[in-house]
């Protein structure tokens, strides 16, 4: 029979070394130096459906979207299929892309259709946005001129929906998006240098194939971004308990694991 | 007294009492009537093991006492929950207002006090029902711990945590003779290989149940450690983990035998998923066998009870359209008879080669 003395001790070394390994991870994440630092404000990063009055822990979540296959009517979103996500993607992110394309076995394809890891590339307020902000503002010029040459209670909503998309992206929609994807960290960072305006992370690939007239459209969804959580310690918790605009320096560490080293009140909406 | 468990103890209490009530039945019928002196000597050694039993393990003496038993089992059961439930809550309600530091040294605490708390009642009560409670709080303290350092440094979601608590849910349930901690660690290991198999497949850990065959090697390991570990203090363990391998095989199974999507074998659909329909016949009708020859009841039960399930799943495969509901019911409630007639006569045969078996 074990002795309580052992048992204790045995669970105890368990309970200690569980902690210290991660814990040692943590610090790990933490050392220098970082992979990547991002300053987000209330767009990018949103109060999480986890803040209830049973949990007195604050979180934000990363609000990110993508810049989707154009449609007849702009659409930007997190859950539509990026452009840059294609059939020479879907190859370099390990995808069999010949077994997704047979139509006659959806077994085939299920099977190579479940979601796979992949390294993810966040861009702050570049290239992605700046585009997006300008569909927005053509889309809303485009409303305006259909208007004025037919002036119905159709196109006024039209145009109003178009001015109110165009002010939501200049003043309140995230200005994060999800550029690209890869499988080697040096590779990506080698492509992406700004680690200031490039933040790279774990996540989700799920691939995705249509049929056309016999012709296959390969695209995929981003499932998933693991570190699209982050905890508010109590030094910044004053922060964010009223709904005043924010700015948060979010670090990115050697396990691509973030967290807040920076948050202040800020004065006005950008 | 040479009796090491809990479990062997209540076993001889009741072999004891069912013992003396034979043995007036037999005077009754004027079969067998013992003397006085007899009478007397076998009657105060049962009532001095009884006592030492009742001492050492706190034993039901009566069936009365077994009733109050059960009742404390529930008891106990739900009062780990809801103190589980409760520090969990606890946890949430107040850790906001925390420095980093403090909630790290809370999280780290609260399974080690709990874990000498465990101990220490368990050297205290023999009823066990306390430290069984004491042991699960501990257990689920252990999980907040790992959980919630997850949330407050933002760790990327990993199934190695299930490992510590598969191991600590092992060590209280073989330290206390807890069993539902076993379950916890069983529950725990079968989740943790089943991810493993599933990455070692290529595919994100979490997704694991995509592919129910990835819990084969998860049961095999359940199947095999009863074989290779002697579990001479804990007689009812060995059972659990034959239960729970056996469910994971039929279940899988089960869910393959309509799903041939997820298989990782290449082929066609139908052929695969009849393949596992008639597998699942053959390994239940397997299972049944070895619980017969081993006098596992736990297995023979499972057994009985996946080749029923595939055989009703077979029948509403064939006959749900197109038969009248009356009669598909009807076909069904024959299927059991026809079962209790296999079964009874399996057991008569039992009967008779236990019979020969004593002559």
């Amino acid at each position: 029979m074990i002795k309580r003395s052992h048992t204790f001790f045995a669970g105890a070394a368990l309970i200690l070394l569980s902690n210290a390994v991660a814990l040692s991870g943590v610090a790990y994440n933490r050392s220098e130096p970082i992979e990547s630092q991002l300053t987000l404000t209330q767009r990018e990063l949103q109060h999480s459906y986890r803040n209830t009055k049973d949990n007195s822990g604050i979180t934000l979540n990363l609000n990110w979207r993508v810049a989707q296959i154009k449609h007849e009517e702009y659409a930007v979103g997190r859950w539509g299929m990026p452009s840059w996500l294609d059939q020479a993607k879907l190859i370099e992110l390990g995808f069999d892309v010949n077994t997704l394309a047979a139509s006659d076995e959806y077994r085939s394809r299920y099977k190579e259709a479940l979601p796979r890891e992949a390294l993810l590339v966040l861009e702050l307020s570049d290239a992605a946005y700046q585009q997006t902000l300008q569909q927005a503002k053509e889309d809303m010029e485009l409303a305006q001129r259909l208007l004025a040459e037919n002036p119905s209670e159709e196109f006024k909503r039209r145009s109003k929906y178009a001015e109110e998309k165009y002010a939501d992206e200049q003043q309140t929609s995230s200005r994060l998006f999800v550029i690209d994807a890869g499988l080697n960290l040096e590779v990506l960072r080698a492509k992406y240098t700004d680690r200031k305006r490039y933040a790279i992370v774990h996540g989700l690939i799920r691939p995705s194939v249509t049929h056309d007239k016999g012709v296959s459209k390969f695209g995929g969804y981003i499932s998933e971004l693991h570190a699209d959580a982050v905890n508010v310690p109590l030094a910044y918790r004053s922060v964010f308990e009223n709904d005043a605009p924010y700015d948060v320096t979010v670090a990115f560490g050697k396990r691509l694991e973030p967290w807040i080293t920076a948050a202040t009140k800020h004065p006005a909406l950008k | 007294m040479d009796t090491s468990s809990r479990q062997e103890a209540q076993q001889r209490a009741d072999q004891i009492r069912v013992f003396q009530l034979e043995l007036d039945n037999l005077a009754r019928e004027g079969v067998v009537t013992l003397s006085d002196a007899q009478r007397e000597q076998i009657g105060s050694h049962h009532h001095r093991l009884l006592e030492q039993y009742a001492h050492a393990f706190d034993i039901d003496k009566d069936s009365k006492a077994s009733q109050l038993s059960l009742g404390m089992r529930i008891a106990s059961l739900f009062g780990a929950l809801a103190l589980s439930a409760s520090i969990f809550f606890l946890f949430y309600q107040f850790w906001g207002w925390f420095t980093t530091s403090v909630q790290v040294v809370i999280l780290i605490a609260a399974p080690l006090i709990m874990l000498a708390l465990t101990l220490l009642i368990q050297g205290k009560d023999h009823t066990g029902y306390f430290a069984k409670l004491a042991g699960l709080v501990t257990f689920a303290c252990f999980v907040l711990n790992i959980t919630m350092l997850g949330q407050i440094f933002n760790i990327t979601p990993s199934d190695k945590a299930l490992l510590p608590w598969a191991a600590l849910s092992f060590l209280l349930a073989y330290a206390c003779g807890i069993r539902l901690l076993l379950v916890a660690g069983i529950l725990c290991m079968i989740a943790y290989v089943a991810a493993r198999t599933g990455t070692w497949g290529g595919m994100y850990w979490l997704s694991f149940g995509q592919r129910p065959e990835n819990f084969f090697p998860a049961a095999a390991l359940l199947l095999l450690i009863p074989h290779f570990v002697p579990h001479r203090r804990y007689a009812d363990f060995p059972a659990m983990y034959r239960v729970f391998g056996w469910l994971t095989v039929f279940l899988s199974m089960l869910v393959m035998a309509h799903w041939g999507d997820a298989s990782y074998l290449d082929g066609n659909v139908n052929f695969i998923e009849g393949s596992y329909q008639v597998a699942g016949f053959v390994i239940a009708a397997f299972a049944v066998w070895l619980g017969v020859r081993k006098h596992w009841p736990e297995v023979i039960n499972t057994g009985v009870t996946f080749f029923i399930i595939f055989l009703y799943t077979k029948l509403f495969d064939w006959w749900w359209e197109s038969m009248p509901k009356y009669l598909f019911f009807l076909v069904l409630g024959l299927v059991a008879v026809l079962f209790l007639v296999v079964l009874k006569r399996l057991r008569a045969s039992n009967y008779k080669s236990l019979k020969g078996e004593s002559i």
